[in-house]
């Protein structure tokens, strides 16, 4: 400002021309207010005692919560962003794959590797269209495919034991005795004809099952007709374990 | 006046909820990240290969003559890549000669114990792991002496 004195130009906040001394009242009246200002802060410092640090750490929290919440949206926007992306990318991915098996599936069955086919089809049997004819037959190939497995798996099993093992197991052999009946009482599933391959799959599997009960076990034609002729199979009934056991009829 | 209310000393409960707002942001945050780094990494880790494993599995059965256990396994986690031929010889091999007995054991199952028979003699013949030949070997002489 310009002194009206001597007309220098000196600061607003002097309390006096520092050429002439005369006296700035615009200085005086800030120079009041600052220390007005400045009591009152420093009664209220005084009043928070011990408590001064409650402003840096309000402030300081206030901004922590805005970067937290800044970051929390940009990891979602990512998140989101990435795992659409990948979703988007699998199912491209999934159905290429799952026309792949299907095409997989539909070799081995033309050259009757049904093992390989079947286990194909526990892979991917959950993406696959069961109203597609051929998707049927390798369905219904791979069900009865899956049964004969747990048969021939059980029945090596059971056979593999020695003659005191045969004798006190007491679940292997009631095991065999089921899965040989599942496999002979094999039928689609509803509303659904036996495809051809299956039948002629299923004809040589009953042999395999009669030849081992009654060849290897020793049922009698009439037991192996009853056990077969069963709505179903009577799980907490030993009655077949009991006469196989009894007739010892395999070779160990 | 300037400044007032920047003197203004927060009160406690005003510091404590925010307090507890800034904790509980950070920790949902960090849950947040981990299950993020987890899943993203998921996609990224490479399990190699466990055919070796599977082999050890299989050896564990085959050399305990346990051709039940064995055939269970390769089905089940569908073995039927070349590095699983030697078992899978053995368990036909077995089969066939349990077969043979079903077949010796039927009043009319001669037929079909000679079919049985010459097969296991081809497998004899053509067997492809020198591990498995004295054991098919032994399967069929066995079932040989069910003709005799």
């Amino acid at each position: 400002m310009q002194c009206k004195n001597c007309g220098s130009h000196y600061r607003m906040r002097d309390l006096a021309c520092p050429y002439c001394g005369t006296e700035n009242a615009l200085g005086k009246v800030w120079m009041k207010q600052r220390t007005d200002a400045e009591i009152a802060y420093e009664k209220e410092r005084i009043a928070a005692g011990k408590r001064w640090s409650p402003f840096v750490y309000n402030r300081a929290v206030s901004r922590i919560i805005v970067v937290e919440v800044v970051l929390f949206v940009l990891l979602f926007v990512f998140i989101a962003g990435f795992f659409g992306a990948k979703e988007a990318i699998y199912s491209i991915i999934a159905k290429r794959s799952k026309n792949d098996a299907v095409e997989e599936m539909k070799t081995l069955m033309a050259e009757q590797r049904y093992e390989e086919m079947q286990y194909y089809w526990q892979e991917y049997r959950d993406r696959m269209d069961e109203s597609d004819p051929e998707i049927k037959k390798i369905k219904q190939l791979s069900d009865l495919i899956y049964t004969h497995n747990n048969y021939v798996n059980s029945k090596l099993e059971f056979m593999c034991l020695n003659d005191e093992e045969k004798k006190s197991d007491d679940y292997r052999l009631a095991y065999v005795i089921r899965t040989a009946y599942r496999v002979y009482t094999f039928e689609p599933g509803y509303k659904e004809k036996m495809e051809t391959e299956t039948q002629a799959l299923l004809d040589g599997y009953k042999e395999e099952v009669h030849a081992f009960l009654v060849g290897l076990l020793k049922l009698t034609e009439e037991e192996f007709d009853e056990l077969m002729s069963l709505d179903y199979f009577p799980y907490d009934d030993d009655h077949w374990e009991q006469i196989v056991r009894d007739r010892n009829g395999w070779k160990e | 006046m300037a400044g007032k209310n920047k003197n203004k000393i927060p009160s406690k409960g005003t510091l404590v909820v925010k307090t507890v707002i800034a904790v509980f942001i950070a920790f949902v945050l960090f849950i947040f990240s981990l299950t993020a780094i987890y899943g993203i990494s998921e996609d990224f880790v490479d399990y190699g290969d466990d055919t070796a494993a599977m082999i050890n599995n299989c050896n564990r059965s085959y050399y305990e003559k346990d051709y039940g256990y064995l055939r269970d396994s390769l089905t089940l986690w569908g073995l039927y890549s070349e590095d699983f031929d030697k078992y899978w010889e053995i368990c036909d091999a077995y089969d066939l000669y349990i077969q043979c007995f079903e077949y010796a054991g039927l009043p009319n199952g001669k037929s079909q114990l000679n079919v049985l028979q010459a097969e296991l003699g081809n497998m004899k013949q053509q067997c492809r792991f020198a591990e498995n030949q004295g054991r098919i070997d032994q399967f069929y002489s066995e079932v040989m002496e069910l003709s005799a």
